[in-house]
């Protein structure tokens, strides 16, 4: 998002659902990552990216529970823990928060890809819409 | 012309689909062990599933977005997922008891032990939900349940003392050799089963997917306050049965056929044939919607994308959680747990967990930035209020009375 827009980004961004350039749904704003330094004439800080998954989720469920979602997440993720949308390819935010990539190119779509190509994509009749 | 018929349709599936496990069990247990002295409990129930469906319903046509999304963004992802772990708990609970129903439904039409047929039922319920399209699944489980009717004509078939069974529904005592705690945990079962929270799960989901619109919001009324209260008066014709022909003679229900049992007493065979086919459309309907809400609740609140209406592929990890919850279920049911023990468990601890799922309801339908010209009104913010006080109360009560009655023994 280039514009600049200040946000209560508690109210309007954290807990949201993310939706992608397609419509499909792509997860929901668990964290965010945000540049302190980044802005000297304001002294606000940037919001930089969106944290988005089971990583992102645990830092803020804190706790046993919080402790152990965050273990499996390490183990199951290949790259990068959490899982980041640059905040750059934020087109809106309304009721939801819009995203210009497609939710197959994005870091956080790895559960929904895995889901689909290790195990859902097997069973006969995936491909088609129930009639 | 279409739009009646469509109408029509809606409220004729609503009818059968408010019968399930909980409410054959809780009316049927009650009605043998209390005689009609609980029917205000059902009323209550009633009422208060009326209520909160029709905001769930207008919630999800006005926003387009179903229950459990909008509790994760009213509640905050820490509250949300205390409530998420329980609902789905108590969800899969449920669903564990319908999927025994059917089986045990079968075994009343075969005679073959529902254990055998359990893995045949879970295979069919995935199967329908894999396949089958949303509309059509609804109405033909829907129109199937209301066989169910033949209750109402057992009654009458019967030749009741009307006024006696008024009386009894009316004056409320609590029979003697009953104490009042059991009596109360009862009432507790009619009013969970009345009001479980996968109804709403599920018939918010419902409405998103199948497109609804602030044009649809006639339908919903339809359905919940025409549908929901003929729904409730199949669940009291069972419960008048089981006054009639079980309380006199001090038969309790401990199997699905002595709920059966009033009606082909009533109507022979051909009844009997009717109310297993009853038995079975609203238990297998309930399977549906229970395996749905499993994949529905975990979706909305991790924001994956979710519903029947695409293909499995493009929702994966939703059909996932559904497919992997029906063969927990059966695996739980064939492990031979007494399933009419399994849904009284369902149905209170439902009760306990009530306010977790409509708390966050009666919050969205009076959010303008949601809903519009199409929030609460006055009357039905006060009903809602009211019914949020006795969901606390219920809530609160239901453990202690559950410690006190060893679970209604």
């Amino acid at each position: 998002m280039n514009d600049r827009r200040e946000l209560l980004a508690g109210l309007h961004l954290l807990d949201h659902q993310i939706l992608d350039c397609d419509g499909w749904a792509a997860g929901k704003v668990d964290d965010l990552e945000l540049d302190v330094a980044a802005d000297p004439t304001t002294a606000l800080p940037v919001v930089t990216a969106i944290l988005s998954g089971a990583g992102a989720l645990s830092r803020r469920l804190e706790g046993r529970l919080g402790r152990w979602v965050e273990s499996v997440d390490e183990r199951l993720a290949s790259d990068r823990v959490p899982s980041q949308i640059a905040f750059e390819l934020v087109s809106e935010i309304a009721s939801h928060v819009s995203v210009t990539a497609s939710r197959d190119d994005l870091e956080t779509g790895r559960g929904e890809r895995w889901t689909r190509e290790r195990i859902v994509g097997h069973i006969p009749g995936a491909g088609h819409a129930p009639e | 012309m279409k739009r009646l018929v469509g109408v029509m349709l809606g409220v004729l599936t609503a009818i059968g689909g408010f019968m399930d496990i909980g409410d054959i069990v809780a009316n049927s247990a009650t009605g043998a062990r209390f005689g009609m002295s609980l029917a205000w409990a059902v009323l209550l129930g009633t009422v208060g599933i009326v209520v909160y469906a029709e905001m769930a319903g207008r919630v999800a046509a006005v926003s387009g977005r179903p229950t459990f999304d909008l509790v994760r963004e009213r509640l905050g992802a820490r509250m949300a997922i205390v409530n998420l772990a329980a609902s789905f708990f108590i969800n899969l609970l449920t669903l564990t008891a319908e999927v025994a129903g059917v089986a045990i439904a079968l075994q009343l039409a075969t005679d073959v032990n529902y254990l055998l047929w359990l893995p045949l039922t879970a295979l069919l319920v995935w199967l329908v939900i894999w396949r089958v399209r949303f509309t059509l699944m609804e109405n033909v489980f829907g129109l199937m349940g209301l066989a169910m009717i033949v209750m109402a004509i057992a009654v009458w078939q019967l030749h009741p003392d009307w006024s006696q069974l008024w009386h009894g529904a009316s004056h409320p005592v609590v029979p003697s050799g009953e104490g009042h705690a059991t009596y109360f945990y009862y009432a507790i079962a009619l009013f969970g089963a009345a009001m479980t929270p996968y109804e709403v799960f599920f018939f918010s989901s419902g409405a998103v997917e199948e497109h609804w619109t602030r044009s649809d919001l006639s339908e919903n009324r339809a359905n919940v306050f025409i549908g929901f209260p003929l729904g409730a008066f199949l669940s009291l014709s069972l419960m008048a049965l089981a006054t009639l022909v079980l309380f006199p003679r001090g038969i309790s229900v401990d199997h699905l056929s002595q709920a059966a049992l009033p009606v082909s007493l009533s109507l022979g065979k051909i009844g009997l044939a009717l109310i297993i086919v009853g038995f079975f459309a609203a238990t297998f309907g309930a399977a549906l919607e229970t395996g749905l809400s499993a994949g529905y609740t975990i979706s909305q609140y991790f924001g994956w994308q979710w519903g029947k209406r695409n293909r499995p592929r493009d929702a994966s990890r939703f059909h996932l959680v559904v497919l992997v919850s029906i063969g927990v279920a059966m695996l739980v049911a064939l492990t031979a747990v007494d399933p009419v023990k399994v849904t009284e468990y369902s149905i209170v601890l439902s009760a306990a967990a009530l306010p977790l799922t409509y708390f966050p309801i009666l919050v969205v339908a009076n959010d303008p930035d949601f809903m519009g010209d199409k929030v609460n009104g006055r009357f039905g913010n006060a009903i809602g209020s009211i019914y949020l006080v006795i969901l606390v109360v219920v809530s609160l009560a239901t453990i202690p009375l559950m410690i006190i009655t060893k679970a209604g023994a």
